[in-house]
């Protein structure tokens, strides 16, 4: 007599199958959970007290990556002013801009630069398919448009909305943004064009680690002087790039709402399921397919049988 | 009345008395630290000599208006103004060398100023650079005080062609206006 599978214990199977789904899930997620970067990752430590505006940053930028000139230097006095707070984003022609932000706590205003934070763990790097993206041992996030398709995926993903498209290019459309200068400089030790560039020395550059001693050593000495926090520890996992500000975060224009873990980890219990999904479930829709079908074929013939095999179960 | 007029001129006396027994002994700690150094009556700013005309630098005129310690932190044989500093050097350290660019390095980025940067503890990790401690300590200063040059082409007068100016220094013109 052939072996015929009941419906319990395919249930049983059923029930064992998708266990096994959930149980194999954390384990996989525990295995990439406390990346704390690499020990040479590059940074560079902001300090938001000391900039004054000059936008000598972005200059530099659009020399260093062959970009547009930044629009207004003649009068970006009234460019800044003009512009309505913290409106300025990195776009196609620029991969760092220098906003105005006003205080209630301050009487002068404060400079914010932004750029490419150069997370850890990269959002954009996740959410890319193709793997476009890097991140170098020097702690760089850099993107190769030869593999890209355009998905854009990455803009979305990014939880300080950084990368940038090119949108008027037909012919070459590619994401652009901030690559720490990796090719021309970081890839040789030497510290990214607006680090350089930058009068005031309110760009620090060297390692991520000691940044943060850096950073923790101007708020233990000059108390009151700055916030007691680096924004850029914590915040989306870690990033290279850290902030130390004299004004709460929100008022210097930060987004403080970005989360404090990798945007990975909101999506890794998922990710760690697909394959089990890819391997486990046709292999079982294939079995319950065929079952389902040696039943149907063996309730056309042996009718009787079977009516006697349940009740005898019973 | 002649009794008023010797009334007020004894006060005279007594106040320039006064003023004269304690400004010199209020200068005088600074004074006498810099004269042992034989402190320079100016000196000539020309890191960027390649590109600008150098800057001469009063220090005799700003002797007289801050301390030593005030920007020659604790090597001028004093505690310094920083707090921060005097947790080690105490009572200050006389170095043989005063001059900035001693400390504060003008070629931050090259391989032996990152290495030596890496090699320092304590307080020491986070030493800036000349043209940090040039602007900073200047520019910090001339704001507050609201005296000395601030303008980029103040101190920055281009040698040969090309752009006057190294960076558009916008920002400080709107901190001056308030």
């Amino acid at each position: 007599m052939r072996a015929k599978i009941s419906r319990r214990t395919l249930l049983k199977g059923l029930v064992a199958a998708m266990a096994s789904t959930i149980s194999m899930a954390p384990s996989r997620k525990s295995s990439a959970h406390d990346f704390q970067g690499y020990e040479t990752n590059r940074g560079v430590l902001v300090d938001v007290s000391r900039c004054v505006g000059c936008r000598s940053c972005e200059v530099a930028c659009s020399r260093e990556h062959g970009l547009a000139p930044p629009p207004g230097l003649v009068d970006n006095y009234r460019l800044l002013d003009q512009q309505q707070q913290g409106m300025r984003r990195t776009d196609q022609n620029a991969f760092t801009v220098v906003n105005r932000h006003e205080s209630p706590l301050l009487t002068h205003p404060l400079f914010k630069k932004t750029q490419c934070n150069h997370c850890l763990e990269p959002a954009c790097l996740t959410a890319c398919f193709v793997n476009a993206y890097t991140k170098t041992p020097e702690g760089a996030v850099i993107y190769d448009a030869d593999v890209c398709v355009g998905c854009r995926t990455c803009m979305v993903a990014c939880p300080f909305s950084i990368p940038a498209f090119k949108y008027d290019s037909a012919l070459a459309p590619q994401i652009m943004k901030c690559n720490f200068c990796f090719d021309t400089r970081l890839s040789r030790g030497r510290p990214p064009a607006c680090v350089e560039a930058c009068p005031m020395e309110a760009l620090t550059f060297g390692y991520r680690n000691d940044l943060l001693r850096v950073a923790r050593k101007r708020i233990r000495d000059t108390p009151g002087r700055y916030e007691k926090a680096v924004y850029g520890e914590f915040e989306a996992g870690g990033t290279s790039w850290l902030y130390i500000s004299p004004v709460p975060f929100e008022q210097a224009g930060f987004d403080i709402h970005v989360p404090r873990q990798p945007i990975l980890n909101y999506v890794k219990d998922f990710l760690a399921v697909v394959p089990m999904v890819l391997t486990i479930w046709p292999g079982l829709f294939a079995g319950i397919y065929l079952l389902a079908r040696a039943n149907k074929t063996h309730k056309n013939t042996n009718d009787h049988e079977d009516v006697s095999d349940e009740t005898s179960e019973r | 009345m002649k009794q008023k007029i010797s009334r007020r001129r004894i006060w005279i006396i007594l106040s320039l008395c006064a003023a004269a027994a304690f400004c010199p002994s209020a200068a005088g700690a600074p004074r006498q630290a810099a004269t042992k150094i034989e402190a320079p009556e100016a000196v000539l700013l020309d890191a960027l000599n390649n590109i600008y005309e150098g800057v001469r630098f009063d220090h005799e005129l700003h002797a007289s208006y801050a301390s030593c310690a005030e920007c020659h932190h604790h090597v001028a044989g004093l505690p310094s103004a920083d707090t921060a500093c005097n947790s080690c050097h105490r009572l200050g350290t006389s170095a043989s060398v005063l001059d900035c660019k001693s400390c504060h390095r003008n070629d931050r980025f090259s391989q032996q100023s990152l290495s030596e940067k890496k090699n320092q503890t304590g307080y020491h990790i986070d030493i800036i650079g000349l043209l940090g401690a040039y602007h900073l300590n200047c520019l910090g200063c001339h704001l507050s005080l609201t005296a000395g040059p601030t303008g980029c082409l103040d101190c920055h007068r281009r040698k040969g062609p090309g752009p006057s100016t190294p960076a558009r220094v916008v920002g400080q013109g709107e901190r001056r206006a308030r």
